[in-house]
């Protein structure tokens, strides 16, 4: 199995262009954060714990969740797009392990970029802006939020094996994902008015960040418009979890079945 | 008596209501090379998609040297080595990249001298860290073959595998099939529709009609019994037509007296008789005989 998953991880290496992603999405991160500290008037600039936030909310909640996706639904599809999912498919390998690697990898690669990541941007937020007066241990704030986010991966990447599966379409992972990110909130909102119960929906339950007593991280949920389920953390766990089981046991059924062609 | 390489039992596979393999059964010895013929649409890429378990058959068997491929897939396909259609690789990493990349996928570990040993047997050894990308046709249907080859199968199945070659790629392709079976005992498939190839590269010949066998037979052994059409051309061609019309139906085509269906060995007899009766001749053709018989059987379709 170790040498399935080392295998999908020098495939997405190659195939996803993560140096690219890398050196770009870095790069961009360095001259935004100088720029709003050197040439933003003196009382706009943010605070380290401000920037340190918004800095995650941003990279790990939007853009890697997004590569996240699409290294996951590509390991599968691009597989089938060009054929090499038949040499795959013949080796004296069970079918599901063939999937359970290329998901295990894609946990992998985003957990990796997220580490990546965060030390980055904790080093930009403490050493380029004002940490003196932080409400909250800088560090743990980052580690905290960064936990909170990992609920949020797993039912991403099980979302992109039933995907790449079913659809085998990159470009419907990547539609659904917005989708689900905007039309989300939406639809949470049109329960609300119709005063449904929308605990049982997903999207509310992936806001994790409202059970925080960190008071940096509540802060910048309270920006958003939802205010997650409210049903407690546990409560929204599981719901992810069996969302999450349900989307990726359908996708492992239709790969251990399906004639390729 | 160690269990045949590769044995079909009954097979069948219906895609909706349409029937594509009905009840085909064939079996392949050690160390052959095996000439799988069809017509166009005949099942040959559906069989191979299930010799690889690529498709799961509706009903029969497929046993690997006694290994069910149902039951037990993993012992069945590690002796298994296959190109299924084109030779796809993954064009970003090299040929080597991709080679360890399969090779990490068999137990027990393949070594790097067994690597090594396949990149030059397929003469790949001076590209081999190239991308992919940059690979001509004929050399990704090398890797291909050294990938198939990495675990040392019993069997080998290649589908098409002279699809745009040239013919320095298809002789190549032939002196290692030709290896592989004298000397290691790889029993080789190989899936084409050139029959002029087949009948260099194939020690047997297994062809098959919508879905059904038609008939397993033996080129070597048929070499001299077996029947042929003779092309006859003289000065004067009127002179050879009683000649010929002892030995079998002549017919006149173009500039050529055909004699159809006579023994391979009855052709030196004709042209001493014709010596001693006086009778010159120009020249004398062997006509492509599988092409006729696979005519034949098929009923005229071209493969």
């Amino acid at each position: 199995m170790n040498s399935l998953i080392y295998n999908e991880l020098i495939k997405t290496w190659y195939r996803n262009g993560v140096k690219w992603f890398l050196t770009v999405l870095i790069g961009l991160y360095i001259i935004v954060a100088i720029s709003l500290r050197f040439f933003l008037n003196e009382n706009s600039i943010p605070t380290a714990g401000s920037f340190l936030l918004t800095s995650q909310t941003f990279i790990n909640g939007t853009i890697l969740l997004f590569y996240g996706v699409i290294i996951t639904t590509s390991s599968i599809t691009s597989e089938f797009h060009k054929g090499t999912i038949k040499q795959l498919a013949i080796r004296p390998i069970p079918r599901f392990k063939v999937l359970a690697s290329k998901l295990i990898s894609g946990f992998i690669s985003l957990i990796s970029l997220m580490v990546v990541f965060n030390v980055i941007i904790y080093l930009v937020s403490v050493l380029l802006f004002d940490a003196s007066n932080a409400s909250e241990s800088l560090l743990v704030t980052t580690l905290t939020s960064c936990l909170y986010q990992i609920p949020v991966y797993v039912f991403y990447l099980a979302l992109s094996v039933i995907i790449g599966t079913l659809f085998k379409s990159t470009t419907i992972a990547v539609v659904l994902f917005f989708v689900i990110d905007t039309a989300g909130g939406m639809i949470t909102g049109l329960f609300s008015m119709l005063e449904w119960n929308a605990s049982y929906f997903i999207y509310p339950n992936l806001m994790l960040e409202v059970y925080s007593d960190n008071t940096l991280i509540s802060s910048q949920t309270m920006q958003g418009m939802i205010a997650g389920s409210g049903e407690g953390l546990l409560f929204s766990l599981t719901i992810i979890l069996i969302y999450s089981l349900a989307l990726g046991s359908i996708g492992f059924y239709r790969f251990q079945k399906q004639d390729i062609a | 008596m160690s269990a045949k390489p590769l044995v079909i039992r009954n097979l069948s596979k219906s895609f909706k209501t349409k029937k594509i393999i009905e009840d085909l059964s064939f079996e392949l010895d050690k160390g052959k090379i095996y000439g799988f013929l069809g017509p166009n649409g005949a099942g040959k890429t559906t069989t191979i998609r299930m010799l690889v378990s690529l498709l799961h058959a509706d009903q029969g068997e497929i046993t690997v040297n006694g290994f069910d491929l149902n039951t037990e897939r993993s012992n069945a396909l590690s002796r298994i080595g296959a190109v299924v259609e084109n030779p796809e690789m993954y064009n970003l990493m090299s040929g080597m990249q991709n080679l360890n990349h399969f090779a990490r996928m068999h137990k027990p570990k393949i070594s790097e001298e067994r690597i090594n040993e396949l990149v030059e047997f397929v003469e790949l050894k001076g590209a081999i860290h190239d991308k992919v990308k940059t690979y001509s046709l004929g050399m990704k249907q090398r890797l291909g073959i050294a990938q198939a080859l990495l675990h040392k199968p019993n069997v080998l199945i290649l589908d098409e595998p002279t699809n745009g070659l040239d013919p320095k790629g298809i002789r190549q392709l032939r002196k290692y099939l030709r290896t592989l079976a004298r000397d290691e005992g790889v029993t080789v498939l190989v899936s084409t529709h050139l029959l002029s190839e087949t009948e260099l590269m194939c020690d047997e010949v297994l062809i098959i009609q919508d879905g059904k066998f038609v008939k397993q037979f033996s080129m070597d052994e048929d070499s001299s019994e077996q029947t042929v059409n003779a092309l006859f051309r003289g000065p004067s061609n009127q002179e050879l037509i009683p000649l010929l019309e002892e030995f079998g139906t002549v017919e006149e085509e173009e500039k050529y007296i055909v004699v159809s269906g006579i023994q391979q060995e009855q052709v030196p007899t004709i042209i001493q008789t014709a010596a001693e009766r006086g009778i010159l001749l120009y020249e004398v053709i062997l006509k492509d005989t599988l092409e006729d018989q696979f005519l034949e059987l098929t009923g005229g379709e071209s493969a």
